[in-house]
């Protein structure tokens, strides 16, 4: 099954970096997943299985990862969250880490 | 908590070296030239247990759940930062002066967030010895000297290149049971009536600067720990009466030293930092923020006392009705309230450091501080245009005092009927001390130089990303969005116009 990534981006009112290239890298690094985007209306309705990626322009950290987390259904579903390009690398490493767990 | 009054009498039970105007002072709480000082310190311990001000005078410990002053709290969320800033404005409309409890305060959330980033890193134990010592500062409300500022010889060298080693603090001994660290702070503002003094290095530092990157907590009578008291602008004028200071009760700014680290001691468990000098830029700039933060708030609201006595000496000298005086006392508020945006704005885009603490944004912070050197000078321009020249041409207090002279005072310093001229002249000192004295190079220098602020903000104004937006309107670059508006892109577009 291929991985499922769901992207929300905040508002984007003052970014302190290029947020789309946060999507942009973990496209080009997987491939093979599916990508979806996700609205405020989906908050309550969390239940396709996968990643979720958090993308927020500075440390304000507008979608907060924790209102995300509250309203998950679904267990099988990982929340991620960036607030600065500096996150990237690590953010790819623990996608590649689920990305192996869902393969094994 | 303590209130004012057990505040300084908790002074007394420390026993800080002193000295000023060439003398040893023996007992800091009844040296009458810090009276002024101690009692605008103590306003933030008695606030604390005033219910109308309790609300933003204190918080919750996250440590313990107790009730605490909220100048030895932790922020744990943006209403936090609000409130800090709230509680700064209502210290400055209260004492209208430096209160100088926030360096301390900066300090301890400052070291809370590095400690704690430090640990992770290097896997020391200092947050947990962090920890221990604000439990301490918390219990026993605590005020604290935030030591930063080192007195930096040849400002071009670093401190490993200064010819004399000791001009910024380092460490000279490491013992089995602490350090040993000298050098020299500058402007250490309250220190004579603190506590605990809390060092802090004063830069980011590379390798070879490694016993320079410290940072520890002494009790301000640790041995070896001498404070130079400093001068200031008609300083003596305290020890003349209660008018020519135009604040006597609570001073002029906050009372500075000079403080020395003579072969100070530090046991391990007071130590927060010791060679981590990675970490020395951080807490530097987290510091920073933090103090950056504070000046559109207690600074408006020492300029809320000095619009408030400009507007009254308008009456006092029949003007008040005159269109440009309200048209200037207009312009004084809203520089003073623009600071107070920055202030507000700062708190509210604050956000979550990994240690749980919250932290003000660090550009608006510094956004805030830059107009604090700046808008305290127009606004006490314009104080004094108000005003007029008797700001700095009044008799004294004695004259005022003498029968010979008080009844030609009484008689050429009248303005209009129904002011008493004591009245008058009070009004005339306070505007000397708020827009004269000291407070001006503080606006300036306090929580560091306008180069300081401007330096973070280049490096945090993002300009790559707005020439990327000026290029994209510009028609350099590729509108995303335009073709979504008009169905064809730009190049399409705008060929049926050419």
């Amino acid at each position: 099954m291929p991985l499922k990534v769901g992207i929300k981006y905040c508002g984007g009112c003052n970014p302190t970096y290029h947020r789309e290239d946060v999507e942009k890298a973990i496209r080009s690094e997987f491939k093979n997943a599916i990508f979806y985007y996700l609205s405020e209306k989906d908050l309550h309705c969390l239940e396709m299985p996968g990643v979720l990626v958090l993308i927020n322009g500075c440390k304000k950290g507008c979608v907060s990862s924790v209102r995300w987390e509250e309203n998950c259904e679904s267990e099988s579903i990982r929340i991620f969250r960036i607030d600065e390009k500096a996150e990237l690398e690590d953010l790819i490493s623990e996608l590649r880490e689920i990305l192996t767990e869902n393969s094994c | 908590m303590m209130n004012g009054k057990e505040y300084i009498e908790s002074l007394r039970k420390y026993n800080p070296t002193i000295y000023f105007m060439g003398k040893k002072i023996e007992s800091a709480v009844d040296e009458p030239m810090f009276f002024p000082h101690i009692h605008a310190a103590a306003m933030t311990y008695e606030l604390a247990f005033d219910p109308r001000y309790e609300d933003v005078m204190t918080a919750e410990s996250h440590l313990t759940g107790e009730k605490i002053n909220r100048f030895t709290h932790i922020h744990q969320s943006v209403d936090d930062l609000v409130k800090k800033v709230r509680m700064m404005r209502l210290l400055g409309q209260k004492t209208a002066t430096c209160f100088q409890r926030c360096v301390g305060f900066d300090a301890l959330n400052a070291l809370y967030i590095t400690t704690y980033n430090i640990d992770k890193k290097h896997n020391t134990e200092y947050h947990q010895n962090f920890l221990e010592f604000l439990k301490h500062v918390q219990k026993n409300d605590l005020m604290c000297v935030g030591s930063m500022t080192d007195v930096k010889g040849d400002r071009s060298l670093r401190p490993h290149q200064q010819k004399d080693p000791d001009l910024y603090v380092h460490v000279v001994e490491r013992r089995e049971d602490g350090i040993v660290v000298r050098g020299a702070k500058a402007h250490q503002t309250g220190a004579v009536n603190s506590h605990e003094v809390i060092v802090m290095p004063t830069r980011a530092l590379g390798p070879e600067d490694k016993e320079y990157a410290v940072s520890f907590a002494v009790p301000i009578d640790a041995e070896g720990l001498i404070n130079i008291f400093s001068r200031q602008t008609n300083d003596t004028r305290r020890l003349d009466g209660d008018i020519d200071c135009g604040n006597a009760k609570y001073g002029i700014v906050g009372g500075e030293t000079l403080m020395i680290f003579d072969d100070v001691f530090v046991p391990w468990e007071r130590v927060f930092m010791c060679g981590e000098y990675d970490f020395a830029g951080e807490l530097v700039e987290t510091f920073a923020t933090f103090h950056r933060q504070n000046y559109g708030g207690c600074k408006v609201g020492v300029a809320d006392v000095l619009i408030g006595a400009t507007a009254l000496l308008a009456e006092y000298n029949g003007v008040a009705k005159a269109s440009h005086i309200v048209d200037k006392l207009t312009e004084m508020i809203h520089l003073a309230e623009t600071c107070w945006c920055c202030s507000l704005a700062c708190s509210y885009e604050g956000y979550k450091t990994p240690s749980g603490a919250y932290v003000p944004n660090p550009m608006l912070a510094n956004i805030t501080k830059l107009n604090v050197t700046r808008f305290p000078y127009e606004w006490s321009r314009l104080a004094q245009d108000i005003a007029g020249g008797f700001v700095i041409t009044t008799p004294s207090e004695k004259d005022l005092r003498n029968p010979e002279t008080r009844k030609l005072i009484e008689k050429y310093m009248k303005g209009v009927e129904g002011i008493a001229v004591e009245d008058r002249l009070r009004m005339f000192r306070l505007v000397e001390n708020l827009s004269v004295g000291a407070q001006l190079p503080e606006s300036m220098h306090g929580a560091g130089s306008p180069q300081a602020q401007k330096i973070m903000i280049w490096r945090r104004g993002n300009v790559e990303m707005k020439k990327e937006l000026a290029k994209i309107i510009a028609g350099i670059k590729k509108d995303e969005h335009f073709i979504k508006l008009t169905g064809v892109d730009e190049e399409e577009f705008f060929k049926k116009m050419r």
